[in-house]
């Protein structure tokens, strides 16, 4: 089991770190802790020079209009990072299978079993699975063989839209207290009219960014299942703490069936 | 001239045949297991045997959805129910998981396998990644305008299926888990709460709320592409897909019947009165619709803001079970009131709209009736005009 956290402009490096995870600014959805072209290089040295791991996150959807750009900094960046985490399957179609090993797919929400998982550790891919899986199903996903890597701490992301929701809403509304930040973001808290959780949102050029009310915990199980992981994430955000919970560990989402007679 | 298929939703096997009778080249709909839509009341095996036969008499194709992203313990019988799917000649089938697809490609190689929207495929190196894994067919995200379709389609020998009509996801779809989150409902298993359409109030980071008049909505508007049917069929879509499983029966029907109308137009070389279509569609339609992605990003015109999300519509009438040609004596079964002196349309697949103030309405006994007042009630009318059995009628 490999730790591995968000690197930051002021990192200080940690021995029980196993790698630090670069943000791509323009590919990347995290929200925080991303760094521009050149600010890759130095993120990368730094990270070498402390003989740690390196991974670059370049986890967005790419669009036709994007996808020239996105190859020439895939192939760029590829030889230079010990491993890419990626999103979107373009990847596997002009990565060199030679390369794939250093490949880690996280889709965020799709891979949520074992089958899934042994289609592309078939192809020499490991996965990162879905954060919205109970205790009792990720038991069932190492017990049928699965090695995985999973988030062990921080923000959930509910949802992934392109629309830019914060700016729209701001246009249509005529609200001049909602503004931009300084890197051009916007970062603020949703309510739903009828919950009393705050919801931590963020635009930026990549989309628009929902997060849970909560700080995803899940260290303890982490521990009972360590001989399964592979990579265990940490993320790390600006969002305030308000409180932590193991999500969905110990409860299931529902399947809804749409017969009961069958 | 590329002429795409024009794919329909079902959620019943009345509305599958409607489709199909008023236009669909094929259709779509959920089986009990594996599909999305939970609630679409999907199709036992006996209603996709009875559809499959349906639609094959027509010369017509029939997919079925297995768009779940399943979990651990959702794969029970997915052989068996892949293998009935072989046996009952159906078309192709919709997915979003990798393993149903290669459990399919490897079991039941006749059926053809198309990547669901859920996986969101909105470039060409996917296209192609799933193309080398044996998909006959992409869906493609909602994301993408008619120009980045266009550039996509020329890279790639993948068919590809672009959705023309209904409900947009405001996430990229299969990557939303804000139901999951706010109501324990998996959007990936079929559970979608519609969370996305939902009020929100907005705060800044000291917690201090900074809206007042009205709430920050994030849902999208429908979509809705009679503008652009050109553009995609010259994109060499190969198929274009209307979206809603839970829509009425004349939803689907006056919906249907106007993009098919527009897809032949177009491929005969006739101008498309886009504004009239638009108008007939309006007809039916109980949300409100916008173009989406289509032109390029989204505006605050695409977005749902201080508004129901649906807007309740009665004004389906009838369908035509009968007609005597001789008599004029036309059997209607009833959908929503009407009575005597109502202005009313007919329309039908062949029928272009025609206008008919109601006269006297009869019960089957030819015992007059004050109204028509009773859904599934059959009563009579004397029709001047030739109309012919699932023609509807409408108030207007």
């Amino acid at each position: 089991m490999k730790i591995i956290v968000d690197y930051q402009k002021d990192t200080i490096f940690n021995n029980d770190i196993y790698g630090y995870i670069v943000n791509s600014f323009e590919y990347s959805i995290n929200c925080f802790n991303r760094f521009k072209y050149q600010e890759v290089y130095e993120a990368l040295n730094k990270i070498k020079e402390n003989n740690k791991t390196s991974f670059l996150c370049i986890d967005k959807l790419i669009e036709e209009n994007e996808l020239d750009d996105f190859k020439k900094y895939v192939e760029n960046f590829i030889g230079l990072f010990d491993y890419l985490i990626f999103s979107d399957l373009s990847v596997l179609n002009f990565v060199d299978e030679s390369l794939y090993n250093k490949l880690l797919y996280d889709p965020k929400t799709l891979i949520s079993s074992s089958n899934e998982l042994k289609f592309y550790k078939d192809l020499g891919i490991d996965c990162f699975i879905a954060n919205e899986l109970s205790k009792d199903e990720i038991l069932k996903m190492i017990t049928n063989g699965a090695v995985i890597n999973m988030m062990v701490t921080g923000r959930v992301l509910m949802l992934y839209s392109r629309r830019p929701l914060v700016s729209l809403y701001k246009e249509f509304s005529s609200n001049d207290l909602i503004e931009k930040n300084k890197d051009d973001s916007y970062f603020y808290y949703l309510k739903e009219e009828l919950r009393d959780e705050f919801y931590p949102v963020v635009e930026n050029e990549n989309g628009t960014f929902i997060f849970s009310d909560y700080i995803y915990n899940a260290l303890d199980f982490s521990k009972e299942i360590k001989e399964h992981i592979n990579f265990l994430k940490i993320s790390i955000d600006d969002f305030k703490s308000i409180n932590e919970s193991e999500g969905f560990l110990n409860k299931s989402s529902i399947l809804l069936k749409g017969d009961k007679n069958e | 001239m590329n002429k795409p298929e024009l794919l329909t939703p079902a959620g019943n096997l009345e509305k599958l045949k409607i489709a199909y009778l008023y236009g669909a080249d094929a259709c779509y709909v959920g089986g009990k297991k594996f599909s999305l839509r939970a609630r679409a009341s999907n199709f036992t095996l006996d209603d996709i045997e009875e559809g499959a036969r349906f639609a094959h008499n027509l010369g017509k194709k029939l997919y079925i959805t297995m768009n779940i992203v399943p979990h651990e313990d959702d794969f029970d019988d997915l052989v068996e129910y892949l293998k009935f799917l072989e046996k009952n000649k159906i078309d192709g089938i919709i997915v979003s998981s990798m393993y149903i697809a290669k459990t399919a490609m490897k079991y039941t190689p006749s059926i053809e396998v198309h990547l669901s929207t859920q996986a969101s495929c909105v470039n060409s190196e996917s296209a192609m990644f799933y193309e080398k894994q044996g998909f006959k067919r992409v869906v493609l995200g909602r994301e993408l305008s008619c120009e980045q379709i266009s550039k996509l389609t020329s890279k790639i020998n993948i068919e590809t299926e672009v959705f023309i009509h209904g409900g947009m996801c405001t996430s990229y779809s299969g990557r939303c888990m804000l139901s999951n989150h706010l109501t324990n409902r998996d959007a990936n298993r079929g559970g979608c709460a519609h969370s996305c359409r939902w009020n929100y109030n907005i705060y800044d980071k000291e917690f201090n709320k900074l809206n007042n008049d009205s709430y920050l909505n994030i849902g999208s508007k429908d979509l809705m592409a009679v503008n652009y049917i050109g553009k995609l069929i010259d994109a060499n879509v190969k198929s274009l897909k209307i979206e809603g499983r839970m829509k009425s029966l004349y939803y689907i029907a006056c919906v249907v019947k106007c993009y098919r109308k527009i897809i032949d137009d177009y491929c005969m070389g006739k101008e498309v009165d886009a504004l009239y279509y638009s108008k007939e569609i309006q007809k039916a339609e109980n949300r409100l619709t916008s173009c989406g992605f289509l032109n390029g990003m989204v505006t605050t015109n695409e977005q749902l803001y201080n508004v129901r999300a649906e807007i309740p519509t009665k004004d389906f009438l009838g369908i035509v079970m009968d007609y005597n040609e001789k008599t004029g004596e036309c059997i209607i079964e009833v959908r929503n009131y009407f009575e005597k002196d109502y202005k009313i349309e007919f329309f039908g697949p062949d029928l272009d709209n025609r206008e008919f103030i109601v006269d006297n309405i009869y019960d089957t006994n030819d015992e007059l009736l004050d109204a028509a007042r009773h859904p599934l009630q059959l009563v009579k009318l004397y029709i001047p005009f030739k109309v012919t059995k699932f023609d509807m009628l409408r108030k207007i």
